[in-house]
């Protein structure tokens, strides 16, 4: 029976689409392969049991993040499909090593963006920035006038604190952030878990600041790397999400499967994405608005004295046509 | 506590499908659809679980349910393509072997026919 399918499903209208505060956080593949089938993305997996391939469609449109692990392989109309979807694709290793693609919506507003281009042209606005950022990680206002240098030191003695204080409540020795890039497992179960909650919070972070029309690559707090906003992000909830939950996991014969699994609660019982899409404006803008008022699919034409409609013409005998 | 619940069932016996209808309307062939406490809900999921045919018989129950995808899915029975219902740290997805010939990609764009 031969059936034509609808345009619309296609390539998605913006309306067919559920902005990223409705998605599902975020997927997690390891060792299989994701290639396009019949308008939808699947993966090739084998069964534990049967040994057979087995296929598994993935909801990309009601997804905001796909992690990809160590093993996995993507055809290019997979990716076509997933970015068209307005999912965010990363590649997650066993070190940590990320890489992302990035996906950028013409409707995507672009209002966010010069915000952020603002504060790093301005030192003066980019320390209130850093104020703002402080004041919501530790939920409390920073000195008033506090250099980043001081901030810095404020906010080493607080972390140095709460990993002291988690590693006592576990029962974890003197605690030691590390890892080798070139040996995951080597590691103990609270870094592996570290690492893991790490990648998938920072893959959510980036789906999020690049859905909002911001750029991931322009930090406050870090610099000169094209995750740093990204890091700048995770760090407002590392403590109460992936710190804690790696502590606790200190004698899991599986602490990356557990971690992510604790991390999906924590995404959805702290209501963590809505809050991110506020957190985000409120550093950028110091606009503590939780309202997204998006502008979608307007072009303008810049001009100190006010923007002017594009798709008009200006010549100079003046009236203004509209093509 | 009611929650939305949807059963979808295949070669259960008409007894099972007319007891179904006492609880849930029918909306298609072999779709039931209701509000139903999670006790209730047990109770049909076992009834219609036992009763179906072993050989040719599936049943699907998804419900309302406080995860992220807002909903919970069971199967049983072989009856389903021998589809299965897999967890992903936490997303269910459902998962079915690739047949003979189905293992290439198979890329449509919307101007294309779709077969089926």
């Amino acid at each position: 029976m031969n059936r034509r399918l609808p345009d619309s499903l296609g390539t998605p209208k913006v309306l067919g689409l559920h902005p990223v505060k409705n998605r599902i956080s975020y997927l997690y593949l390891d060792t299989v392969r994701v290639t396009a089938d019949r308008n939808g993305v699947r993966a090739h997996t084998e069964h534990p049991e049967t040994g057979r391939v087995e296929r598994v469609y993935l909801p990309t449109a009601s997804l905001s993040c796909l992690l990809l692990g160590p093993g996995t392989s993507i055809t290019q109309a997979a990716v076509t499909a997933l970015t068209r979807d307005g999912t965010v694709l990363a590649w997650v290793g066993d070190g940590g090593v990320r890489c992302y693609s990035a996906f950028l919506h013409e409707s995507t507003s672009t209002e966010l963006l010069h915000r952020q281009v603002g504060l790093l042209a301005d030192n003066e606005k980019r320390t209130e920035a850093a104020h703002r950022h402080f004041r919501l990680r530790f939920d409390e206002a920073p000195p008033t006038g506090a250099t980043i240098a001081r901030l810095r030191s404020l906010e080493g003695a607080r972390m140095k604190a709460l990993y002291k204080a988690l590693a006592k409540q576990h029962g974890v020795g003197p605690f030691r952030r590390s890892y080798d890039p070139n040996d995951f497992t080597a590691s103990d179960p609270v870094n592996q878990a570290l690492t893991a909650g790490n990648s998938a919070l920072y893959g959510i972070c980036t789906a999020i600041v690049l859905s909002l029309g911001a750029s991931p690559g322009l930090g406050i707090i870090h610099e000169h790397n094209q995750r740093a906003f990204t890091y700048d992000l995770a760090d407002l909830y590392k403590a109460e999400t992936v710190l804690p939950t790696a502590f606790a996991l200190s004698k899991s014969d599986n602490p990356e499967r557990d971690m992510r699994k604790h991390l999906r609660e924590d995404v959805r019982l702290l209501k963590l994405v809505p809050r991110m899409i506020r957190d985000i404006r409120y550093v950028l803008t110091g606009e503590g608005t939780a309202d997204e008022e998006i502008r979608t699919g307007v072009v303008d034409l810049w001009d100190p004295e006010g923007n002017v409609a594009a798709g008009t013409n200006y010549a100079d005998d003046g009236r203004g046509e509209s093509w | 506590m009611s929650t939305f619940a949807v059963i979808t069932t295949s070669a259960i016996p008409d007894g099972t499908r007319g007891a179904l209808t006492r609880w849930m309307i029918e909306p298609a062939p072999g779709v039931y659809v209701g509000t139903l406490t999670a006790r209730v809900r047990e109770y049909l999921w076992d009834a219609v679980r036992e009763s179906i045919d072993e050989q040719y018989g599936w049943v699907a129950l998804i419900h309302d349910s406080d995860t992220e995808q807002g909903y919970a899915v069971r199967t049983h029975g072989t009856g389903n393509g021998e589809r299965s219902i897999v967890d992903l740290d936490g997303v269910s997805l459902v998962s079915w072997p690739v047949l003979e010939g189905q293992g290439e990609e198979r890329t449509l764009d919307h101007k294309s026919i779709t077969h089926w």
